[in-house]
């Protein structure tokens, strides 16, 4: 049955394709991933005739491209500490702020940034929507202004709940939270 | 051979280490104050032909191995004091002794919404090119070993920090951000440079009172896909040989990059001018060199990269046929081979990125020409190889 062997290796290729892609993917982009195409390799390796699985396949495989494009997640807030009543809120200054570059208030006092580890998919997402930046070009700011002397990495914490508390307790502090997870503790920044 | 030493700074960079490390229960845990940084690699590296850090000519060296510390304390807002302190083991002309590469006081003077403007002053990092500033943790560097014209590990210290100032300002909008430094100083040189630089243990040559003024300009397109960078630098040094000349050196340097999600693209283009005017001794090299990266960011530990990279001591005899001006003459230690002016190297690597520690690449190239090849791990010129091929091993750990 060469037909549905051929198509059967087209949809395992896209799922090892769309595993070794999935570097910015967050948990549900990837699970949707691959519970997609598992669907296609049953539909390829079951008795359909070749014509019908190249349509379902053609079909499911749209689908999923289309799927991959639209936003499974909302928008990340960026928060700050309550009391930080001069917070910035141009894009290109909190992108200066969040690449450790502006390490000031516009009144003087020090910024300190909060972010959750590289690996993390709400960091990845708060980097590309809102940031507007590739998580890994920010990483490579940081580095770069470590290991030339000219600027220090941010803090990182290790859950939402620590960012939360973090940002809510440290004078002049910013983070991100999803906004399903903001409370009075923490206020947000509105981007002009 | 009388050479101005640079001396002793590497006290420095570990006595700031110290004094934080005692001062950290007074500044407490605040890392947004204080952070300490460090890093350690180990290569191997086997060529076809040729010594390439170490003896790895038919064989395997391993012989290049850096390990650094560095320290940054922010006091009163706006004033940062840094350093670095390294320790490097490089074939032939580096034995582990521990150095600065930077010690310096930041003076951010003002700060505003989308601006900055400060100074540093001690010994400072050169800003040239995209990649100078991180050039030995091996995690920032866009390869094994740096693109070897532009970034002559050869002569790494000088091309690495002056002890001078520098003049910096940024500014952020909608058209990105635009990063501006510029600076003067002494530039570091050492006995062991200067054999580098001019390929012999020269007798009766000497450098003096070495000066290097940098200036460069780094235009970012908002979130920083695009980046172009422009430096310019000048050298000079007095230079005695028989009697009083100068030696200078201008070099100017075009950086791109474009970084997409699953690759990046960068080019830097240079030229650069050597002279050397020391009564009958007459040199002149206008040089080019200039590098192309591909990076494929196959996942997100992994990637794989090429890079095709060519470098020629004088654009107008690309042959190399410039080298050989001295030989039969009076200063026939300035005799070289052809094959050390000019230099192609193909290569490609592949990076793992194991966790936010550790790192481990490999690569192989293959190269025509022995333009800034290590002159102190070949020392008979006439016994290199036009042809050769080399294959690079690291794996690198910092925090």
């Amino acid at each position: 049955m060469p037909r549905l062997t051929r198509s059967f290796w087209i949809a395992r290729t896209f799922l090892s394709l769309a595993e070794f892609n999935c570097k910015f993917c967050n948990q549900d982009e990837y699970q949707f991933h691959k519970k997609s195409t598992t669907l296609l390799m049953s539909f390829a390796r079951a008795n359909i005739t070749p014509r019908v699985c190249k349509v379902l396949l053609a079909a499911l495989l749209s689908f999923v491209g289309l799927a991959h494009t639209a936003p499974i997640r909302a928008d990340e807030a960026i928060i700050t500490h309550p009391g930080n009543t001069k917070a910035v809120t141009t894009l290109a200054s909190i992108r200066a702020i969040f690449s450790m570059r502006l390490n000031t208030w516009p009144d003087g006092t020090a910024v300190t940034v909060f972010v959750l580890p590289d690996s993390n998919p709400l960091h990845a997402h708060f980097s590309r929507t809102v940031l507007k930046m590739l998580p890994y070009r920010l990483r490579t700011e940081w580095d770069r202004l470590v290991f030339s002397g000219t600027g220090v990495a941010p803090v990182e914490v290790s859950s939402v709940e620590e960012m939360r508390r973090r940002v809510a307790d440290t004078p002049g502090s910013i983070g991100y939270l999803d906004e399903g997870d903001l409370d009075e503790s923490v206020r947000a920044i509105k981007v002009q | 051979m009388r050479v101005c030493v640079r001396s002793k700074s590497s006290d420095l960079a570990g006595l700031l280490i110290a004094g934080l490390l005692l001062a950290m229960p007074v500044l407490g845990a605040d890392q947004s104050l204080w952070q300490v940084h460090g890093f350690l690699a180990q290569s191997a590296f086997y060529t076809s032909d040729n010594n390439f850090f170490g003896p790895s000519d038919d064989g395997i060296s391993t012989d290049f191995t850096e390990a650094g510390l560095n320290a940054s304390v922010l006091l009163f807002g706006n004033l940062r004091i840094a350093g670095q302190a390294l320790s490097r083991n490089a074939g032939d002309y580096d034995n582990g002794e521990l150095r600065t590469d930077y010690f310096n006081v930041d003076w951010r003077f003002w700060q505003g919404e989308s601006s900055l403007v400060g100074v540093r002053v001690g010994r400072v990092r050169n800003p040239y090119g995209l990649y100078n500033e991180t050039r030995d943790v091996a995690h920032t560097r866009p390869s094994i070993y740096m693109p070897s014209v532009l970034y002559t590990e050869a002569i790494r210290d000088v091309l690495l920090s002056r002890d001078g100032y520098a003049l910096y300002g940024e500014f952020y909008g909608d058209y990105g951000t635009l990063s501006l430094e510029a600076g003067t100083g002494k530039h570091r040189i050492s006995d062991k440079l200067v054999a580098e630089a001019m390929l012999s243990d020269i007798q009766g040559l000497s450098l003096d009172d070495a000066n290097i003024t940098i200036a460069r300009a780094i235009w970012e397109s908002p979130g920083a896909n695009w980046r172009m960078a422009l430096t310019n630098t000048r050298y000079t040094d007095d230079a005695f040989f028989i009697v009083k000349g100068r030696f200078t050196q201008q070099v100017n340097v075009l950086s791109l990059q474009y970084s997409s999600d699953q690759w990046q693209l960068t080019g830097e283009y240079s030229r650069f001018d050597f002279k050397l005017d020391a009564g009958p001794l007459q040199l002149k090299r206008p040089g080019e060199a200039a590098y192309l990266q591909y990076n494929w960011f196959f996942s997100r530990e992994w990637q794989v990269y090429g890079r095709y990279e060519y470098g020629v001591w004088d654009r107008n005899h690309r042959d190399g046929s410039s080298m050989t001006q001295f030989c039969g003459t009076l200063f026939q230690q300035f005799c070289y081979p052809e094959r050390t002016g000019y230099r192609r190297d193909t290569g490609i690597g592949v990076r793992w990125d194991i966790d936010e520690h550790w790192m481990a690449a490999v690569e192989a190239h293959y190269l025509e020409g022995t333009m800034m090849l290590s002159y102190l791990d070949n020392r008979d010129t006439f016994a290199t190889a036009t042809y050769w091929s080399l294959l690079g091993l690291e794996v690198a750990f910092r925090f």
